[in-house]
């Protein structure tokens, strides 16, 4: 290839890659800890008599009966859980959205959990679960930005089409050495070679996952766009119409007696007589008062990939019993939808269970470690270099200013959002019953860290900066564990534990993150004090 | 863990270490192993995995799963060699 055309694809790759490496950044790490979100909600959750526990199934048919009755709004969609989890209610739970939110912004909704009590009448509460891991869910969803809405998915989306731009350039440039240098990452006092090695060994050899990443996210900004268009050329413009017909122009006067309703037990025999291998999780009820009820039988097949991130589902008629829709079944998609739920599935990591779960933790690790690497390439790269390595040691040259700026930025962003991050799980303990809004203080919180490290990486310089914000990395993110310990050592504290590995391997994994945070805070110090003083990475060239 | 998909992660692991072994830019060893026997092993031992895992997980479930799981290890085994060769140097 000609060395122009390699030349042009570098600087594309250069360029889409600075502009969107930070917000990619945090929409890894984000993303990597949002693969564990159900244990990071147990780990939040506090403990609750509505919650951690699943009621008998023999039960659930009267609770339903009479939550309706009381509640007849619930039977738009309510959920029945099978399964005890200590953020999951006990009994049928649902949401009243707020007038006007987005369909992806839950933020703002009220939770009801309905339960039996001892005299057979139906008790409603008014729950408020820790929003914590939707917030981070959030983060990753919309690089960073608060509100899962329309104008920030939009944004989303041109950073994903920069990412897709930087993955496809990025592939160009290395061609010519692709099978030379495929695993070489060498050590040595060229920095610019071991970056640009560090770069590319995660750069190629998970390329087919960050393809992927790239090009679901950019689906999943303008799905609603996309869905508008297909309707307008293929369906008429009638497309949303159909469906809304089906749910209410022949709406009876009545509603249908739920208590005709066949019980959960049946529903679910249904759908294992369908998929033996379908593990159920909950029962969605759709509309279950009207013409058209339906009841999606929510869980997982171990054996097959998912085409939701909580799963997929059969859709079963309450009243009868019938099948009415396999097409989100796992294992038993026709064509079509397999192949589209193989694109979710690859994103979620919703297939193989726990393994695969931690491979796309350390996989989104690693690529939030790509675009923090990528921003350290180009900082290397324009380093001015003393003449001598003595002229290093006295008085070292004045490194460029746009230089200094990308890396306090690169260490501004990237590290604000890994303190931010800890210290807003940590909150999810200590503020809960001491705050009004908790969820509102995680946002707070959030944002008063990562702006506040932007400004002290400004202000301090990329070197020292570095340095201090890995500490208080560290120190936050040990705070997690040290938060359950002191819980569970200190009861009187207000605070709690929970006992299940998934909570406990929230905190377990905390505190391997907190020594690697300690490492790489001791490898840096070690840089920023004795290393050359020619860069940006050295205490000597902030006192040029 | 289904068993085959343990033995399939564990066939698969063996068979990327074969891999990067013999590459000439591996850093775990002194001198690489020898190309012509240790890539076609890992390439068994690859494609042994992927039977494996194709026993316990249905086509493209088990295809996914062997995919990512390569993506990861050769990822992890350059920065490992990278590790083990710093320190080495450190030392001498």
């Amino acid at each position: 290839m000609r060395s122009e055309f390699i030349r042009i694809y570098k600087s594309v790759h250069t360029w889409t890659g600075i502009v969107a490496g930070m917000a990619l950044f945090v929409a890894f790490y984000a993303g990597a800890i949002t693969i564990f979100k159900e244990p990071l909600a147990r780990w939040a959750a506090p403990p609750s008599a509505m919650h951690g526990s699943a009621i008998p199934l023999n039960e659930a048919p009267v609770l339903i009966v009479r939550t309706l009755q009381e509640q007849p709004a619930a039977a738009k969609d309510f959920r029945l859980h099978l399964k005890a989890a200590e953020h999951l209610p006990q009994g049928i739970s649902w949401q009243v959205s707020a007038e006007g939110a987005d369909d992806h912004d839950h933020s703002s909704a009220r939770h009801y959990v309905a339960s039996l009590e001892a005299d057979g009448g139906v008790r409603v509460d008014e729950a408020h679960p820790s929003g914590l891991a939707d917030f981070i869910d959030t983060l990753h969803r919309v690089v960073g930005l608060p509100y899962d809405t329309d104008p920030n998915r939009w944004i989303m989306g041109i950073i994903a089409g920069l990412y897709a731009l930087a993955l496809v350039s990025g592939v160009i440039v290395l061609l010519p050495s692709l099978v030379k240098d495929f695993f070489a990452l060498r050590v040595s006092k060229n920095l610019k070679r071991m970056w640009l090695d560090a770069h590319n060994v995660v750069g190629i050899v998970s390329l087919p996952f960050h393809i992927v990443m790239a090009l679901t996210a950019i689906v999943f900004a303008y799905h609603d766009g996309f869905y508008f268009i297909q309707d307008k050329l293929i369906h008429d413009g009638k497309w949303s119409t159909a469906f809304q017909g089906r749910g209410s122009s022949a709406a009876p006067a009545i509603p249908r007696d739920p208590a005709a309703m066949l019980p959960p037990a049946d529903l679910l025999a249904s759908a294992q007589a369908l998929s033996p291998t379908f593990e159920a999780t909950s029962l969605q009820y759709l509309n279950a008062t009207g013409p058209r009820a339906a009841v999606r039988v929510w869980g997982h097949d171990p054996t097959a990939h998912s085409p939701r991130f909580v799963g997929g589902f059969v859709a079963v008629d309450p009243y009868s019993g019938k099948i009415m829709s396999a097409d989100f079944l796992p294992g038993h998609q026709n064509l079509p939808n397999a192949i589209v739920g193989s694109f979710f599935a690859l994103h979620f990591g919703t297939y193989g269970g726990t393994p695969v779960q931690w491979m796309y933790f350390l996989l989104g690790l690693a690529g939030a470690w790509l675009f923090y690497g990528g921003n350290l390439l180009w900082v290397e790269t324009r380093r001015i270099k003393a003449a001598r390595a003595s002229d290093a040691i006295g008085l070292p040259p004045e490194q460029r200013r746009d230089v200094r700026w990308m890396a306090a930025a690169t260490v501004g962003v990237c590290l604000g959002a890994v303190c931010a991050i800890s210290l807003t799980i940590v909150a999810a303990k200590w503020l809960h019953g001491r705050v009004e809004d908790l969820n509102a203080w995680h946002q707070g919180i959030y944002y008063a860290v990562f702006f506040a490290a932007l400004v002290w990486a400004f202000q301090r310089g990329a070197a020292r900066s570095a340095v201090h914000l890995l500490w208080l990395a560290a120190a936050f993110t040990f705070a997690i564990p040290a938060t359950s310990l002191l819980a569970w050592l200190l009861p009187s504290l207000g605070m709690w534990t929970h006992g299940s590995a998934a909570a406990l391997g929230v905190d377990a994994t905390a505190l391997a993150g907190g020594l690697g945070f300690v490492w790489l805070a001791l490898a840096t110090t070690r840089r920023v004090m004795h290393g050359p003083g020619d860069s940006v990475w050295s205490v000597q060239s902030e006192k040029s | 863990m289904n068993t085959f998909t343990l033995i399939g992660l564990l066939t698969s692991l063996l068979g990327s270490l074969a891999i990067y072994l013999a590459s000439p830019n591996q850093r775990w060893l002194a001198v690489p192993w020898p190309a012509r026997a240790a890539r076609p092993a890992g390439i068994l031992l690859l494609a042994a995995g992927l039977v494996a895992l194709l026993q316990a997980l249905q086509p493209a479930a088990g295809s996914f799963v062997f995919v990512h799981w390569l993506m990861l290890l050769f990822v992890l085994l350059p920065y490992l060699g990278a590790l083990l060769d710093s320190r080495r140097k450190t030392r001498s």
